[in-house]
């Protein structure tokens, strides 16, 4: 275990201290300020705007998908990496197993993305806070935030962390990033309704109206909120399987 | 003599049909001991089946009596590695590397980490980033994490390849210094003069099979006496010189082609006598002439 905890600490260690980790945090933040920071044309333009529920709901479902992407790319060259740099032989002459290796990497990925998007979160949240123009209360931000942490954040960064990171490690990079680039853009295109969201949404699907609906839509499907949840969670967990089960990955017990 | 290393009848077949290794048999104790052969020869095979990254397809390996296959774990706690291409990750410093790859090993002590950064002299590097390093100093931080342990087998893969002549002296004393105390240190590579400074002994590869196994002194004695230098006149002199004779190497200068040969049977009584060296053993080992 111990070992897994060293990997585990050193690829977020390395992907923490990434320029790219930073520069792509910036670039979201700035564009989710354009789209969403409460000056008077924003508020005229998004009708709820004024609510922090919106607000946080609007951030976590359209604006996290541009940070998302550009964390996929950083994530998706862990593997491939190492066996190109030979470091992934170097490790296999270690009194390490297979699993130790993997599950390293992967609860690494999955840590570094989850903090990536708290901190682009808490960033947008803050400064939402600091800056409306109407009086809003501490719990109103914190609550729909610590909502979204756990039904979005957390789910999401699962699902993109492991995907983008098992994938690679069982077709050929270049296949996963076309794959990547159009699941990312049907997301990207997906217009919200009052319909029960498809279960495929990474980051607009149902999990997200837990923490704002539209007042109209009032109405929230159970089953397409746990369908997302499950389609976010259990994907991560099977890609991890296929690659666990992937011969020829490791060397042979 | 301790045998730490112990060959026996390894072969390694790819499922493309290449034979990487055929049948090879030899044994190894402490010191450091040299593995030489051309590019292709199987000495990377041979080591990526000794630190148990390749399984072999038939034969046994065992490392301080331990076998590779059935017992890999108890190996592979007595063996460093370093690989012919090793990139590391750049963005780790000098010291966060090695201690990663300490951690790794079950040693969780920083101030080993510091001792043998000393040793390899990169200590005061430590802070640096490994992108910064140059060519030579990655290496010595690959031989870093090799050694941190201190395992009784340290396994080097063409270490120094690519280095200037001074980082190669400083290798070869890091490689020398730690095959004391009883430790083995096997040597792959096909620069003639790492084995002739480091090794007693050593095992020559030519495409798989094992060519030579034995010592350095008994290689140079099979070629003793018999290399000669003869002097040409063109090019057309030394290909006539080629089908008589093993030419070990050329050089050209304004006066012609000074040819090194093995001259076994006197047959150019003109030609001067040299003194043989390792690389002409090899050389002439690599015409087919000794056999394991």
């Amino acid at each position: 275990m111990r070992k897994m905890f060293s990997v585990i600490y050193y690829e977020y260690k390395m992907q923490m201290k990434r320029l790219a980790t930073w520069g792509i945090l910036l670039a979201a933040t700035i564009l989710s300020f354009l789209d969403n920071l409460p000056t008077a044309r924003n508020l005229n333009r998004l009708e709820f705007l004024n609510e922090p529920a919106y607000f946080i709901y609007r951030v976590i479902s359209l604006d996290s998908l541009v940070l998302l992407f550009g964390l996929m790319f950083l994530l998706a060259e862990r593997f491939p990496l190492d066996s190109k740099t030979g470091m992934k032989s170097l490790f296999m002459t270690l009194a390490m197993q297979k699993w130790q290796y993997m599950l390293g990497k992967l609860l690494g990925g999955l840590l570094y993305t989850f903090s990536v998007l708290c901190i682009f979160l808490a960033l947008c949240t803050t400064i939402y806070f600091a800056a409306a123009p109407f009086a809003i209360s501490l719990p109103e931000c914190i609550i729909p935030f610590v909502k979204a942490i756990f039904v979005s954040v957390l789910p999401v960064s699962l699902f993109v962390s492991f995907c983008s990171i098992a994938l690679p490690g069982i077709m050929d990079i270049r296949l996963f990033y076309i794959l990547a680039a159009v699941f990312w853009g049907a997301n990207a295109a997906y217009v919200d309704s009052a319909d029960a969201n498809p279960f495929y949404l990474i980051t607009s699907g149902d999990l997200v109206h837990l923490i704002w609906i539209h007042p109209e839509w009032s109405y929230l499907d159970k089953g397409s909120v746990l369908a997302n949840g499950i389609f976010l969670m259990g994907s991560g967990l099977l890609f991890i399987g296929l690659l666990f089960l992937k011969p020829q990955f490791w060397r042979s017990e | 003599m301790h045998t730490n290393i112990e060959i026996n009848h390894i072969t390694k077949k790819y499922k493309n049909g290449v034979t990487a290794l055929d049948d090879i048999s030899f044994t190894v104790g402490s010191g450091v001991f040299g593995l030489l052969g051309h590019n292709g020869a199987g000495k990377t095979t041979l080591m990526k089946t000794l630190v148990t990254i390749l399984p072999p397809s038939a034969g046994t390996i065992r490392i301080c009596g331990y076998d590779t296959q059935k017992q890999g774990n108890e190996v592979r706690t007595r063996i460093g590695y370093l690989p012919q291409e090793l990139a590391m990750y750049p963005s780790l410093s000098v010291f966060d590397f090695v201690n990663y790859m300490a951690e790794l090993k079950g040693i969780r002590n920083k101030e080993a980490v510091r001792e043998v950064l000393e040793q390899v002299e990169m200590l005061e590097y430590a802070k640096r980033k490994i992108r910064e390093l140059s060519g030579g100093m990655k290496r010595r931080v690959g031989i870093a994490q090799a050694i941190i342990g201190y395992p009784q087998i340290l396994v080097v893969d063409e270490p120094t390849a690519g280095l200037d002549p001074e980082e190669r002296v400083r290798f070869r004393g890091l490689l020398s210094r730690y095959a004391r105390e009883g430790r083995t240190v096997l040597l792959s590579t096909h620069i003639v003069e790492d084995v002739f400074q480091l090794c007693e002994e050593l095992a020559v590869l030519r495409k798989g099979h094992l060519f030579y196994a034995g010592t350095s002194a008994a290689l140079m004695k099979q070629v003793k006496g018999k290399v000669k230098i003869l002097h040409l006149e063109d090019e057309r002199q030394l290909i006539d010189l080629q089908k008589k004779s093993i030419v070990l190497s050329t050089t050209y200068d304004r006066h012609g082609i000074h040819a090194r040969i093995m001259d076994e049977n006197a047959l150019f009584p003109q030609a001067t006598s040299a003194m043989a060296t390792l690389e002409d053993a090899y050389v002439y080992c690599m015409g087919g002439k000794i056999h394991a």
